[in-house]
């Protein structure tokens, strides 16, 4: 099947995952999509944090009324006019404590009512999900790939199973994938050899060689017989010269580095002679003696290696 | 006398709301722990693959 090109829209970001949830009041039903209405009854969601506001509201206003009848009960039953004025005013003060208290201590209520709340509809919760999950399959059934990814990439925040990011990675290998996508790499390493996982991974470097992370070098590092035989050792090379982004990367994987540091291109040793260079404080290990070796035996008259070589 | 009885049922009502909020007060945490208990609830017996 040919790659088809489109157009992703930007992630939808929070600052906590919860804040993405949204409930379908007339369906009682969540969902995590970016969608503003119900697709089954059409009505608008409510997000989380309007909900529990809501929930909280009215429990302080059932409670108001609760007190308002008390102090109202206890004006009405005094027995002389001194007294109704009497319990008129504690009445008064009591309310005004009461509204001042409940307001001091509004932002701890609400976090209560969240934690019961998800609590409590946890099963909901998870079945809004599955539905949300049926939905963006049957978009993959309909070839409305950039619409299905996005759905599966909201899901794939709450879900952290294989099933999702390997459902993610089939849509975005029968993309083109482009510089301009909001490409992630790190959410979507399975915990298992996948091939599907590692042409997707291939690909994406080449767009951008920053979404390679640590968890993500440790993937390769950990199926590198797997990839050597579904991709070639190219792909090894590729993965291991993208170490070298980071001085940290360098550290952590320097056995993987110096294993395929002989067939890295020029301007990949020069990257790693400047960061061996410029921290010379480090002990870099037998990668520190392979690499001196290896721009004397290969690069010793380039001028570009010349500050390198003593 | 009933003014006194009617002050300390309010007196009670308001120091039992105020223990109330308090306890809560102190058994909340922060966001980021409801937050990772959500995903820890929901991906409760699933399985990889």
């Amino acid at each position: 099947m040919a790659k088809q090109a489109v157009q992703l829209t930007k992630k939808n970001r929070t600052k906590f995952r919860f804040q993405k949830l949204k409930m379908c009041k007339k369906c009682n039903r969540y969902s995590v999509l970016k969608d503003h209405h119900c697709p089954t009854c059409g009505s608008t969601f409510v997000e989380l944090d309007s909900l529990i506001k809501s929930i909280v509201r009215n429990k302080l206003f059932n409670e108001a009324c609760l007190i308002l009848i008390l102090v109202c009960i206890g004006i009405v039953g005094a027995p002389t006019v001194k007294t109704l004025y009497y319990s008129l005013i504690a009445g008064l003060v009591f309310c005004l404590l009461y509204v001042v208290l409940t307001f001091f201590y509004f932002k701890s209520e609400n976090f209560i009512q969240l934690k019961l709340l998800l609590r409590s509809d946890l099963s909901k919760i998870k079945s809004g999900i599955h539905y949300d999950t049926v939905l963006a399959e049957e978009e993959a059934r309909d070839n409305m790939l950039s619409m299905a990814y996005e759905k599966y990439r909201e899901i794939g925040d709450f879900i952290l199973n294989d099933a999702i990011k390997l459902r993610q990675v089939k849509l975005l290998n029968d993309m083109i994938l482009r510089s301009d996508m909001e490409l992630e790499i790190e959410g979507l390493v399975p915990s298992g050899y996948d091939p599907d996982f590692v042409t997707y991974t291939l690909e994406a470097i080449k767009i951008n060689r920053s979404l390679v992370t640590k968890k993500c070098i440790g993937y390769f590092v950990q199926f590198k017989e797997e990839v050597i035989r579904d991709f070639g050792m190219d792909s090894l090379i590729t993965v291991a010269g993208t170490a070298l982004r980071m001085k940290l990367y360098i550290m952590e994987f320097s056995e993987f580095i110096e294993e395929y540091l002989d067939y890295f291109p020029k301007e990949r040793v020069l990257r790693l002679c400047s960061i061996l260079h410029a921290n010379p404080d480090i002990n870099w290990g037998s990668l520190g003696d392979k690499t001196k070796s290896l721009v004397s035996v290969k690069y010793n008259y380039d001028p570009d290696f010349k500050r390198f070589v003593s | 006398m009933y003014s006194i009885g009617f002050t300390s049922l309010l007196v009670i009502i308001l120091c039992w709301k105020a223990y109330k909020l308090m306890k809560n007060k102190r058994n909340s945490g922060n966001f980021q722990e409801v937050d990772d208990e959500l995903i820890i609830m929901l991906n409760e017996g699933e399985a990889n693959g």
